[in-house]
């Protein structure tokens, strides 16, 4: 470990003399921050991919997923999973200069706790009994109930003590970029921190360019304008010139045709899996992607590593004659008809939906597409729950496997497709309870099957995301979760 | 009162009428305008008079025709008929025409709406008020836009003869003709007059015509008849310094 | 003489123009020479050849067959809004016209307002309200373009309700919905053919403009604007896919105004 470590900054040493001291690369954002860039409150992903330059958290993931210490340069869990003690890393300081203390710390785990939506969060933060200095150089979080899952958690932001009141309009962490400027609809501007403890960033002056009509953005790519934009479309990709590489990744999420459990007909499982068998991924990737995307088999994708089932996959492989016996079992040999609803801002759903249509025609179910604003999809369709099928990606919001199966629990506040299986729920709160990591993996694992067997949804595919990057810069690494690194990137000899 | 006064049959009688106007309001919360346009008007009309209403444009002739025939609210006063459906000849003939029907369609309009008479009557009694204005009956499948003034004019005539009626206001019927056109619209009149026995009420601006037309003249200004005799009384013996000047600048005195 | 020729030579080419568009989609109501909805892998974006004059689209569909059936679905919207809205407006502008007073006060101020949206965003918002699909926003248009056909309509009863043979038409003892219905409604008819020629230009406009915004129009129904929302992504790797939907909506609405510029 610490040998990787030392060549890592012999050769950054080396090309960082090269990238000279006024590199700026410009990378292209389709929208604006939040107003706030408080890290503990940035609900748009948009704003939690640029603040991961700029904030850092006890722990950082890496492209692969795996939690590396950062501010801390220690931690231990006890076996029970309810005491966390964090060793604070040695010569880390803030952006303005001041080292980060203990009492940095316990602030931001509180400034955190008060501050966090999204329900994972909350129940994480709320299950925390105590928090407290040994010395001071160490800080001891207590739980009251087990959590296994909690390490996800502290990658959440340190934040200076002194700065947890304006840490919305002037944002100082740790990262290896610090925050310039902002022009609202116009660009955030990044300078390299000069006294960042790990691997420094390359380049000097990073500007992320909000190009808000994503249709223009090959002519400011081609044009210059822009350096790299993630989440570029096939056909956009197409149209470039050579002097850009695409760099072919994951969104990370789960992509599925939702159905709505608790209604006729779908709270039959012989309809849902009949469906599952009419339907074929890899036509629905070749019409929409080009081909390109991850084929998946249950609510789980392939940057979970050792979590990722790849055999759920051919649970359901296409058999138009075995899915008109399950609909004739089920009742309905003729067929029915029935809505999906998609939010009309994504073409790639739409699409997919439009395939889904054709395809489902062979068994004569008939879908009527209906697309809404993305706001009435999140009323009607997530919270109200008023549907009978959705296209739709479902992503983590951490790095826990928790993040994608719990609103399969029955009795889930975000279970919108009212799954409700008694297996599953069992399976689910073993996993959960598990301090052992195998067992724990194997409890899963079960989820995953039963939602597969089950065809709680008829899974799709996990989305490639491409990132058309100038070919005067390399290094660009994909995260399984929201986050440009900036940091890695560098200018290709 | 009784209808019957000088030995004549009364076919009209307005009394003291008075007509104003509210200017139409640019806003919804203007103050309405108010314009008085005729300040307590009296008068008598007999069976088989013409008479001859003068004054300046502006002073009110038109508003007292279209009050009479009930085509304007009125303020005050009362207009009593003593026969059925008085009608009316307008000024411009190019107005008063409907362009987009047939002057058959037009002419039979009243008969339609107000008898029992059958589609044969009708255009019956069409073709005979054509041919009583010196009009071919060919004209009945014509429309307004392929007429001439004149013509138009000699239609509205017959139009306002469809329902016999006994009372006439012809508002300045010539003035908008040329001259040698004025002058036969004029014998027409005259003739229909004493053919169907019509009271009419001339309204013009002319003297001259009002003279060789009628029996009897009112001179009106500013909301107000100031003068009211027979031709000959009035023409002689003007008592107003204003009927003299209307006189005077017609070169009549 | 030569003014003539000239008049006609613009209304045969509005004519001729129309027919270009209007011939298919009648045609495409009926018949398309593949199924519009049906996809096709094999030829993803294909290329014209004699098989597919136009190409296919991104789901391997015959562009011709799109074209034909979107052409008619956004010529029944275009004629399904202008009828509904000039009834409608016709009702409205007819009846505060003649009666003038308080409601038409009331009605004229409320379409003041309505009007000073573009109709685009009100018909956005209908479809808001009624949801999208091919029948609402022919509503929802319809509802939109009420208000300018009740104020063409009623400024046209005000100017010809004092016509003297209106005048003439009382004393002849015709009640006030004859006198609306049979000697004003006619003396309107070139100003109302008018308003609807370019209203159907709008409303085809409109249609493609909500389509385009995604909540007109649902996939995998064609309509020109549709296409047009479907083809954006393809614009610099297939510009005919764009263009052949651009071109139809174009010759359409260039083909109704000259004849529209003929009536006026």
């Amino acid at each position: 470990m610490s040998l990787t470590f030392a060549l890592a900054i012999a050769l950054t040493g080396c090309s960082g003399d090269k990238a000279g001291d006024d590199s700026t690369i410009t990378v292209g954002i389709p929208q604006d921050l939040d107003e706030s860039l408080d890290p503990h409150n940035a609900t748009g992903a948009g704003t939690r991919e640029v603040l991961f330059n700029v904030f850092e958290g006890l722990v950082k993931p890496n492209s692969d997923g795996e939690l590396i210490p950062a501010v801390a340069s220690e931690y231990a869990v006890d076996n029970e999973g309810r005491t966390y003690t964090f060793t604070l890393r040695d010569g880390v300081t803030f952006h303005d200069g001041s080292p980060v203390t203990v009492e940095d710390v316990i602030a931001s785990v509180e400034h955190c706790a008060e501050s966090r939506s999204g329900e994972l969060m909350v129940a994480a933060f709320s299950n925390i009994a105590s928090i407290e200095a040994t010395d001071e150089k160490t800080v001891e979080i207590k739980l009251s109930e087990p959590d296994t899952d909690f390490m996800t958690n502290m990658t959440m932001a340190i934040i200076p003590k002194s700065h947890v009141e304006d840490i919305g309009t002037n944002p100082i962490g740790t990262g290896p970029y610090k925050y310039v400027s902002r022009s609202p609809q116009e660009n955030v501007v990044l300078e390299k921190y000069d006294g960042y403890w790990g691997e420094p960033a390359y380049l000097k002056n990073v500007i992320f360019k909000i190009v808000a009509n994503t249709d223009t953005i090959v002519m400011n790519l081609e044009g210059g304008v822009v350096d790299i934009f993630p989440r570029i479309t096939t056909a956009q990709a197409a149209s470039l010139s050579n002097e850009f590489n695409i760099e072919e990744g994951t969104m990370n999420l789960v992509q599925a045709l939702y159905l709505n459990n608790a209604i006729k007909p779908f709270d039959d499982v012989r309809v849902r899996q009949a469906m599952c068998y009419a339907i074929n991924p890899q036509e629905i990737m070749d019409f929409v992607s080009d081909g390109k995307g991850t084929e998946i088999g249950s609510s789980m994708f392939p940057a979970f590593g050792k979590y990722f089932m790849p055999e759920l996959n051919d649970t359901y492989n296409q058999d138009i004659d075995k899915a008109k016996k399950l609909l004739a079992e089920a009742g309905y040999e003729n067929g029915f008809s029935f809505t999906i609803t998609v939010p009309s801002n994504y073409v790639q759903h739409i699409d997919t939906a439009q395939v889904l249509k054709e395809e489902l025609k062979a068994i004569n179910i008939d879908a009527n597409i209906n697309l809404v604003e993305w706001n009435t999809w999140l009323s009607e369709v997530y919270s109200g729950r008023n549907f009978e099928g959705t296209v739709i990606g479902v992503d983590a919001s951490t790095l826990s496997p928790r993040a994608l199966l719990s609103r399969f629990e029955s009795n889930a506040d975000n279970n919108f497709i009212n799954f409700s299986n008694v297996e599953y729920d069992k399976a689910y709160n073993n996993a959960i309870s598990c301090a052992d990591d195998d067992k724990q993996t194997q409890y899963y694992k079960e989820c995953e099957s039963i939602l597969a067997n089950e065809a709680a949804n008829v899974y799709i595919q996990d989305m490639p995301e491409l990132v058309a990057i100038n070919k005067k810069y390399t290094g660009y690494e994909f995260y399984p979760l929201y986050a440009q690194d900036m940091s890695k990137i560098r200018p290709v000899e | 009162m009784s209808d019957v006064c000088n030995n004549q049959t009364r076919i009209l009688e307005v009394k003291d009428l008075f007509v104003s106007f509210t200017e139409e309001k640019s806003s919804l919360f203007d103050k309405k305008k108010k314009i008085d346009v005729l300040n307590g008007i009296s008068f008598d009309m007999y069976e088989g008079e013409i008479v001859g209403l003068v004054g300046e444009s502006g002073c009110g002739k038109s508003t007292l025709a279209k009050s009479i025939l009930g085509l304007n609210k009125i303020t005050k006063g009362d207009i009593i008929h003593y026969s059925q459906y008085p009608q009316m000849i307008f000024q411009d003939p190019y107005n008063s025409l409907n362009p987009s029907k047939t002057i058959e369609f037009i002419l039979e309009e009243s008969l339609k709406n107000l008898t029992k008479l059958n589609v044969e009557e009708r255009r019956q009694k069409a073709k005979k008020r054509l041919e009583q204005v010196g009009l071919d009956d060919h004209y009945l499948i014509h429309k307004p836009g392929e007429l001439s003034g004149g013509q138009r004019q000699r239609v509205c005539i017959a139009n306002a003869l469809m329902l016999d009626p006994k009372l006439l206001i012809a508002d300045e019927p010539v003035s908008a003709l040329d001259v040698t056109i004025q002058a036969q619209i004029i014998k027409l009149l005259a003739g229909l007059q004493k053919e169907l026995g019509l009271s009419i009420l001339f309204i013009s601006h002319d003297l001259r015509v009002v003279y060789e037309l009628c029996d009897r003249v009112m001179i009106m200004k500013d909301g107000k008849i100031i003068e009211d005799g027979t031709v000959d009384e009035v023409y002689r013996n003007p008592q107003t310094d204003y009927t003299k000047q209307l006189l005077l600048s017609a070169g009549i005195m | 003489m030569n003014l003539r020729i000239k008049k006609n030579a613009n209304s045969i080419m509005g004519i001729v123009l129309t027919a270009i568009v209007v011939i298919p989609a009648i045609i495409g109501i009926f018949w398309t020479p593949y199924d519009p909805e049906t996809i096709n892998g094999s030829l993803k974006l294909a290329g014209a050849s004699w098989a597919h004059p136009f190409g296919c689209d991104n789901f391997g569909r015959d562009i011709l067959s799109r074209i034909m059936l979107g052409s008619s679905t956004t010529f029944l919207i275009g004629m399904g809004t202008v009828i509904g809205g000039a009834v409608v407006g016709t009702l409205v502008g007819a009846l505060t016209g003649f009666y003038g007073g308080v409601i038409d006060e009331v009605l004229m101020r409320f379409n003041d307002v309505m009007l000073s949206f573009p109709s685009l965003l009100l018909a956005l918002t209908f479809v808001a309200i009624f949801g999208p699909g091919k029948y609402r926003v022919m509503w929802a248009l319809a509802i939109a373009f009420v208000p300018s056909f009740a104020r063409i309509i009623r400024a046209e009863f005000k100017r010809v309700k004092n016509m003297d043979y209106v005048k003439a038409a009382r004393l002849s003892g015709a009640s006030d919905f004859r006198i609306m219905y049979v000697h004003i409604l006619p003396n309107t008819v070139k100003v109302l053919i008018n308003a609807v020629l370019i209203g159907f230009n709008n409303a085809v406009l409109a249609e493609a403009g909500l389509s385009f915004l995604g909540i007109g129009v649902q996939p995998p129904d064609a309509s020109l604007g549709r296409m047009l929302s479907d083809s954006q992504t393809y614009l610099f790797t297939k510009p005919s896919y764009a263009i052949i939907p651009g071109m139809a909506i174009i010759v359409m609405v260039l083909g109704v105004s000259m004849i529209g510029k003929e009536v006026e």
